[in-house]
């Protein structure tokens, strides 16, 4: 019997293979509804393992399915780990179910919730939907998002993962990670006309709190400052700029340039390009707890720096 | 679904850089596509009788997960998708299955129907793990399991709530008996689980 649904969904057929494997998990367990549960469980994990594989995302399968056999008595938890980035929650739902079941013992600690629905006898599994926290434990599959905001998800997840992600409000406390350097520091063998230019546009005053690092093009010669600047506004906003400039002697920005704004689903929300500029900003605003991420792309290369507000 | 949308979909994988979410959305759209199209072949038809269908769908995940990788040696000049899926179905990844299935002592014997049916209860000559586990609860050697409990409130301990969840009692139940947030009490089990897991192990290993 075939799935039925309308949405995007990614269908994989089950074979007594697979099926095995996972019943040999169950077996290990006398109460039916246990065995029930560890079966259903792994056969969930097993397809979205499966669709990570397919997808170039990187799991740690061996992990999840080695792990504690004793916890699984106690706890109704199906946890992918995917490479560097966290646990993935894969529920499974029957053929005739319409409510996903998303136990509390599995609300904390992941970093999202994929649902896979099989037909009658698990001949199919279909992943139906993704959301990103859970806070009920029954969650009707018509509110769980497309399998698109899971991808999207990871590409943010791991656009955090080139370089740790930067926590804007500790700079209020006067809180600076290196490699964020003053201003005045990552300019200090620039051209003194130069400077002093840029200077005028950029410089701590008042409750602005100014910020800036290199980021190497990995071009010859292609070296480039990226500044972030931020001030208070209506609370709890806060206003953020992104700038780029051109550093070592080089008095315009290669061009092409593009700055990009990701917001926390991955979308580019903003984006500027740079022509014959002597630099490139882009200006925003956000609250405490929010993410989002500045990609910088030269041709085909691409930095990304991933911010919490 | 149909060719053009098909090839739609493929040439939108190939426009986007490997690991985009564009990629990955328009190949989902073209596997899904592809299943759902009813136009996978069935290659050898009439052969390996009760195993056939274990056979093809060996294949079929295989492909899919072939095309997903490997959507840059699509040639859309040359063949619409589904003949090319066909094709690698039929003269790759089906005859490969063949093997795989085959080497599979369990299958090659008896039909998978039965197969799924007979081991799909727990095997008596092992002790049931939930049974050792519920043991280990209830034994509490060290009175560990019983004095991990919420702060200042000794009733709500781990022991008291593990037994509880493995009545199935609901979050919101013991909450309310125990006089502690849902939350509270999930999250504090969630740190026992991981806290105890090795005295857990340990037990049922010996």
């Amino acid at each position: 019997m075939t799935i039925l649904t309308t949405s995007l969904g990614f269908t994989v057929p089950l074979t007594a293979r697979i099926k095995n494997s996972a019943r040999q998990k169950a077996q290990k367990y006398s109460e039916p509804q246990i065995r029930e549960r560890i079966y259903r469980n792994a056969l969930a994990i097993w397809t979205v393992n499966f669709y990570c594989q397919c997808m170039g995302i990187e799991t740690e399968f061996d992990v999840s399915s080695s792990s504690n056999l004793a916890i699984r008595v106690l706890a109704d938890i199906a946890e992918l780990p995917l490479k560097n980035l966290g646990k993935l929650e894969c529920r499974a739902v029957l053929s005739n179910e319409q409510v996903v079941n998303v136990p509390m013992e599995a609300w904390s600690d992941r970093i999202g919730y994929v649902a896979v629905q099989f037909s009658d006898s698990f001949n199919e599994a279909k992943l139906v939907g993704f959301v990103k926290t859970a806070d009920t434990e029954y969650l009707p599959l018509n509110q769980w998002h497309s399998l698109g905001e899971f991808l999207k998800h990871v590409q943010f997840l791991n656009s955090g993962q080139s370089s740790s992600r930067t926590q804007l409000s500790q700079w209020f406390d006067r809180m600076f990670a290196t490699p964020w350097e003053a201003v005045e520091t990552l300019f200090s063998s620039q051209l003194s006309s130069q400077y002093s230019e840029f200077g005028a546009n950029f410089r701590n005053v008042g409750t602005q709190v100014r910020r800036g690092k290199r980021l190497d093009l990995a071009r010859a010669n292609q070296e480039v400052a990226l500044l972030v600047g931020l001030e208070p506004a209506k609370h709890p906003e806060i206003d953020i700029s992104v700038h780029i400039y051109p550093m070592g002697n080089q008095s315009y920005l290669p061009r092409d340039l593009c700055l990009e704004v990701i917001d926390e689903t991955g979308e580019a929300v903003m984006q500027a390009r740079s022509r014959d500029s002597k630099n490139i900003r882009l200006e925003f605003s956000g609250e405490p707890g929010e993410e989002f991420s500045v990609k910088v792309t030269l041709g085909d290369f691409s930095i990304t720096e991933a911010f919490l507000i | 679904m149909d060719d053009e949308q098909l090839r739609q979909y493929a040439l939108e994988a190939r426009s986007h850089p490997r690991q985009s979410p564009e990629r990955q959305l328009a190949l989902t759209r073209l596997v899904e596509g592809i299943f759902h199209s009813g136009r996978l072949c069935y290659p050898r038809r009439g052969q390996f009788r009760h195993i056939y269908d274990e056979i093809r769908n060996e294949a079929i995940q295989n492909l899919f997960f072939f095309i997903c990788n490997n959507i840059d040696r699509y040639q859309p000049e040359r063949a619409p998708v589904m003949r090319w899926a066909n094709y690698l179905l039929a003269c790759r990844f089906f005859e490969e299955a063949i093997g795989i299935v085959l080497g599979d002592p369990r299958l090659r014997t008896e039909s998978v129907d039965n197969y799924d049916r007979v081991s799909h209860t727990h095997r008596d000559r092992e002790p049931s793990l939930s049974q050792l586990v519920k043991q280990c609860l209830e034994e509490d050697v060290n009175g560990k399991f019983k004095n991990k409990c919420v702060k200042n409130n000794p009733q709500a301990n781990f022991k008291e709530i593990a037994k509880r969840r493995l009545l199935k009692q609901k979050w919101k139940d013991i909450a309310t008996d125990l006089g502690v947030r849902a939350s509270t009490l999930s999250d504090f089990y969630q740190r026992c689980l991981v806290e105890f897991s090795s005295e857990f192990k340990d037990y049922i290993q010996n």
